[in-house]
């Protein structure tokens, strides 16, 4: 009996975990098939984390604060996309550039808000939402299968990813795809970091994305931009670190830091098990 | 030209002015925050000291990059070589009689540590495809759990309350301060680093490896349809960045803190790959762009004490503004010049 108990327990915990990790390597899926390639997710996770739990604190309410967080995450993919877009600089050096950026806007705003660089005041417990996000995902998830298999949308980011030349002869702008791609995938992206600051903790606390955005990023090269299967990798990274959180729990004769690498040693040998380059350089 | 002018004015006055309203937004007058910057990072001996040693770290990892960037590459683990670097060095000083012989092996160890490190990220990147970001940010956390695990475990000092290991043997101090002041913690590899900068420089454009590491990077291509070895170019650029980090261990073990501290690194290694960017991957160029970037690092300090609302994390924002102007404003440069020279033609 207890056994079941604790199985359902860690098939749970694995399902929060991955919620943020899986988010984020969907979002950066729009990114990277419509042409840019993604490593400000972690940035975006945790401006979504900050704008989550300030917001929630300001409205005292979770609905009008997830409408703000994906407003302000799709604001800020259109900021990097006038960077890499517009401006056309190298998106991985705006990526970086961008994850610097909000790392110190971060606790700029909470120093000018809550007074403190630390983290922001806890939520009250009725501020928790048990089956939305799980509702979200499954949206997100849906709802990209549809776009992407079955629109014109879908079939026009193939193209701004693969061939940029054929949309525009065909008389479309590869510039407004792009940034449509980027607004979604600082919304979605966004949504991850609302999820890890107000359903998995409770508060936003500095650097609270703990590099998910680029263990995000690895999934999706894992799984070679494929939508399903970068679903299923993120999931499995998730797994690993629910693992490590369960087995941190158990006096096991390991060393904590031993899981505390785990997620990220788990990347690698995934990564080793690729067979062929994943991409020509 | 005139067009020109106005794109760089404009990206100017918009990095400028974005960054003054933040600090307008915080009842601080930009002017005073510069004050305070400057002060505190050049106004007393002491403090110099400081930012010098700060520029050392910042040319090591810089040069380093500078090296793989040219290539093409974005390896972003000047960090976690840095800190194995210190980490093995520091244990192999404590292990180690403190003979001649071991002075050696101290020496070295440190590099090659991090060049392990530099050549695991080159064996992902040739043997399995995987963007040298991702593997590299990887190895930065796991040897971040390492270290905690080695200092934690088994290095973990007796006479202190921070995790930190015991202090290494004086005859391991290799590198005086050079400041006469004790602990003083600029020292003579600052002279190093610039060498290294200037060597750097040489070989990328004065020998035959470093113009095959530039070709590359302008064109892998190219570079390959005229018998260049791509894999070698790229193991041999990530080897030498890695090596260039590792030399930061004689900075901080055997120049200054003689011995290991959980988080002594400001994220040098990150902070690098602005300076590297800024100074356009010229090694000679990254000597004054370390000393900047080493100075907004020391005065970022200061921003907590003398300002009510601006802390030292507004330093980022100040380098994200400035590296992305910096970074539009090359990209506008390369348009005028690409543009003035299809007119010509």
């Amino acid at each position: 009996m207890s056994e079941t108990r604790l199985l359902i327990d860690f098939v749970m915990s694995v399902a929060r975990i991955s919620l943020p990790l899986t988010l984020a390597a969907l979002a950066g899926f729009w990114s990277e098939k419509s042409g840019t390639f993604q490593v400000g997710l972690e940035g975006f996770l945790l401006l979504g984390a900050l704008c989550g739990a300030t917001f929630a604190n300001l409205f005292h309410s979770l609905a009008p604060a997830f409408a703000a967080t994906i407003i302000v995450g799709a604001i800020a993919g259109l900021l990097f996309f006038v960077f890499s877009g517009l401006l056309e600089l190298d998106a991985i050096l705006v990526g970086l550039v961008f994850n610097l950026l909000i790392a110190g806007v971060a606790p700029y705003v909470t120093k000018l808000l809550f007074g403190s660089t630390a983290s922001t005041p806890f939520l009250p417990p009725q501020l928790h939402w048990t089956v939305f996000p799980y509702i979200w995902l499954a949206f997100i998830f849906f709802g990209g299968v549809f776009v992407f298999n079955k629109t014109g949308f879908g079939v026009l980011v193939r193209f701004a990813g693969e061939k940029p030349a054929a949309i525009e002869s065909a008389g479309y702008s590869v510039t407004h795809v792009r940034l449509a791609c980027l607004a979604l995938c600082g919304a979605i992206a966004g949504t991850g970091g609302f999820f890890l600051s107000t359903y998995l903790a409770s508060s936003y606390s500095p650097m609270m994305s703990a590099g998910r955005g680029f263990i995000a990023l690895a999934a999706l090269i894992f799984a070679r931009w494929r939508w399903t299967q970068t679903f299923f990798v993120a999931v499995l990274f998730g797994f690993f670190e629910a693992l490590e959180i369960y087995l941190q729990g158990l006096s096991s004769p390991l060393p904590v830091q031993f899981f505390q690498a785990l997620p990220y040693v788990a990347t690698l040998v995934i990564l080793l098990l690729n067979r062929k380059p994943a991409f020509k350089w | 030209m005139k067009r020109a002018f106005y794109r760089y004015g404009i990206a100017a006055i918009t990095g400028i002015g974005a960054i003054s309203v933040l600090c307008l937004f915080a009842h601080e007058s930009p002017w005073h925050v510069v004050q305070i910057l400057l002060n505190t990072s050049l106004g007393e001996p002491e403090d110099l000291s400081v930012t010098l040693f700060y520029a050392t770290h910042l040319m090591f990892c810089a040069t380093g990059l500078a090296v793989a960037f040219q290539a093409g590459l974005f390896p972003i683990g000047a960090e976690g070589q840095l800190s194995f670097a210190c980490l093995t060095t520091t244990m192999v000083a404590i292990m180690l009689p403190p003979t001649y012989f071991s002075l050696v092996i101290v020496l070295v160890t440190g590099l090659l540590a991090s060049t392990v490190l530099g050549l695991i990220v080159a064996y992902f990147k040739c043997k399995k495809g995987a963007h040298e970001v991702i593997t590299s940010m990887m190895l930065n956390f796991i040897v971040a759990a390492f270290a905690n695990y080695m200092v934690s475990h088994h290095f973990q000092s007796h006479s202190s309350q921070d995790p930190e290991t015991a202090i290494i043997h004086s005859r391991f101090w290799l590198f005086p301060s050079i400041f006469h002041a004790e602990g003083s913690p600029a020292n003579v590899t600052f002279f190093l680093a610039v060498l290294a900068c200037v060597a750097a420089w040489y070989f990328l454009e004065k020998t035959r490896p470093g113009f095959e590491i530039r070709a590359v990077g302008k064109s892998k291509s190219v570079a390959q349809n005229s018998g260049i070895s791509v894999e070698r170019i790229y193991v041999l650029a990530l080897g030498i960045s890695a090596l260039l980090a590792g030399f930061g261990a004689w900075n901080q073990i055997l120049g200054y803190a003689h011995k290991y501290q959980i988080g002594f690194s400001a994220d040098y290694g990150f902070l690098a790959i602005a300076v590297a960017l800024v100074a356009r991957n010229n090694p000679l160029a990254i000597i004054p762009s370390s000393l900047f970037f080493a100075i907004l690092l020391k005065g970022a300090t200061g921003l907590d004490i003398e300002t009510d609302f601006i802390t030292r994390d507004f330093v980022k924002i100040i380098q994200a503004v400035l590296i992305l102007m910096f970074l539009v404003l090359q990209k506008q440069r390369d348009k005028s010049r690409a543009e003035a020279e299809a007119r010509r033609t």
